[in-house]
């Protein structure tokens, strides 16, 4: 079965990665995060002091490993979708698992990162810049967990085979939205570890 | 199981009226979702002054004057909340008798949405009476009516749970379902997972008394606040759209003049396209 070449010539008729609908929550989330960061200018603005100070009691090496660890996810997930393409299911699961793997190593770096600045009274009450240190990570945090349940399903499906066009569309579906996250950590991490 | 009772004998004649009915029945539970958003936010909303909040950090006494002011008026908005805080009834009912439609066999993920959609129903409509409970005596102790301001906002907020049961089970729905004209578009699906990661954040106005994250605050109120009134329009229109499916396939089905239809046993299909 020549199935390598006939799933590229039909992915090829669509206009878009994964479905429509997708995008949808792509560029909703943007829309949202934006607010949010606008925001976040906003009140770092009125309190300039108060925002450098707090900036500093961060500690910038979790979140630059963090970054380092979500783009190698990112790269994992792109060789998964082109091994789906190409008919290679056991190099597709493979390289899911890689993504996930790496991505619970960013919530588990998270959960250390925020237990250790707890540990020294940096709390949400402490000041307005933690109360929104922690909601936008924790909100973005949220949306790791929601794409590692999308890659967790798109594991199962490219186990599986991955036959049928919507299959492909699927996966491509949870890779968007998992390059969704990795984007939004990308703009978070400068503004709110870096941004005077 | 199926929700049916066995049918009598239909002749063309009932059966296209049967129809008729039950797409006009799901159309007008399709426009009680608009009727809600209308008369919770216009009611609840603006005539009961309840937007812009009440402020959490508000001290006891700003509280208690807040509430004497125009009481009436906002007695009035609060009963038509309540009004329309049950329409929600008849608008999650028209939107599991849809999702049934792609449920070949049992139809639980219709159930659990409408099941769920109770419970929103509950938990609205309980804030919406402590909040006339709370405009009934203004003169009160100005710190229980801080207390009953708090907890009316709180439950009216912050129980996004039971509406993330009626997001899931649609959304199942529509990504399971194979009909060649599916019931609900698959872009919806997307929507209504989104709408389910937006809503929240509205569990942070428990831990603050101010800013963004407060229950007056952008991410605690008005962006939880403004996906959940959108969904409600979006989903008159799917409705709407899809009763009028149904009832399109269901006239394809209809028996011949003279020949009446016997028990539902016997036409599996034309008896599908009823149920």
């Amino acid at each position: 079965m020549s199935a390598p070449a006939l799933h590229r010539d039909r992915d090829a008729e669509r206009r878009v990665p994964g479905e429509p609908g997708i995008w949808l929550v792509v560029i909703g989330d943007l829309l949202i995060f934006g607010v949010l960061f606008g925001m976040f200018l906003h009140y770092r603005a009125e309190q300039p002091e108060l925002f450098a100070a707090s900036q500093r009691e961060l500690t910038p090496a979790f979140g630059f490993v963090n970054t380092l660890v979500l783009l190698g996810s990112s790269l994992a997930v792109v060789a998964a979708v082109n091994a789906v393409r190409l008919g290679r299911s056991l190099a597709a699961s493979r390289a899911l698992l890689v993504a996930m793997l790496l991505g619970g190593t960013f919530v588990a770096l998270k959960a250390v990162e925020w237990t250790t600045k707890a540990g020294d009274g940096l709390v949400p009450d402490t000041n307005d810049f933690f109360q929104q240190y922690y909601v936008f990570t924790g909100l973005h945090l949220l949306h790791v967990l929601v794409g590692l349940t999308a890659l967790l399903f798109a594991r199962r499906i490219a186990a599986a085979g991955a036959r049928q066009r919507q299959d492909r569309a699927l996966i491509q579906g949870a890779a968007v939205f998992w390059h969704l996250v990795d984007l939004l950590w990308l703009i978070l991490f400068p503004l709110v570890y870096f941004v005077h | 199981m199926t929700w049916t009772a066995p049918a009598p004998p239909l002749d063309r004649d009932a059966y296209l009226r049967d129809v008729v009915l039950k797409h006009r029945v799901q159309q007008v539970g399709a426009w009680c979702g608009i009727g809600f958003v209308v008369l919770l936010f216009g009611g609840w909303g603006l005539l009961g002054n309840f937007i812009p909040m009440v402020p959490p950090s508000g001290t006891p006494e700003e509280v208690a004057r807040i509430y004497s002011h125009h009481a009436d008026l906002r007695r009035v908005g609060l009963l038509l909340g309540m009004v329309g805080i049950f329409l929600t009834i008849p608008f999650y009912f028209a939107i599991s008798m849809q999702m049934r439609r792609s449920e070949p066999r049992t139809p639980v993920l219709a159930m659990l949405q409408f099941a769920s959609g109770i419970l929103v129903t509950v938990v609205l409509m309980i804030p919406m009476l402590l909040f006339l409970g709370g405009s009934f005596r203004p003169e009160r102790t100005p710190e229980l009516t801080q207390l009953v301001n708090e907890l009316s906002y709180l439950m009216l907020i912050l129980p996004w749970p039971p509406i993330i049961g009626q997001l899931v089970a649609l959304s199942v729905a529509t990504f399971a379902d194979r009909r060649p004209r599916p019931v609900f578009p698959r872009w919806s699906a997307y929507m209504n997972l989104w709408i389910a990661v937006l809503l929240t954040p509205a569990s942070l106005i428990v831990f603050f008394e101010s800013g963004p994250f407060a229950w007056n605050g952008l991410l605690g109120f008005w962006i939880p606040a403004a996906v959940f009134g959108s969904w409600y329009p979006v989903m008159t229109w799917l409705v709407l759209r899809a009763a009028r499916e149904e009832a399109e396939e269901a006239r394809l089905l209809a028996p011949p003049a003279g020949e009446p239809v016997g028990d539902a046993a016997r036409v599996p299909v034309a008896a599908g396209a009823l149920r």
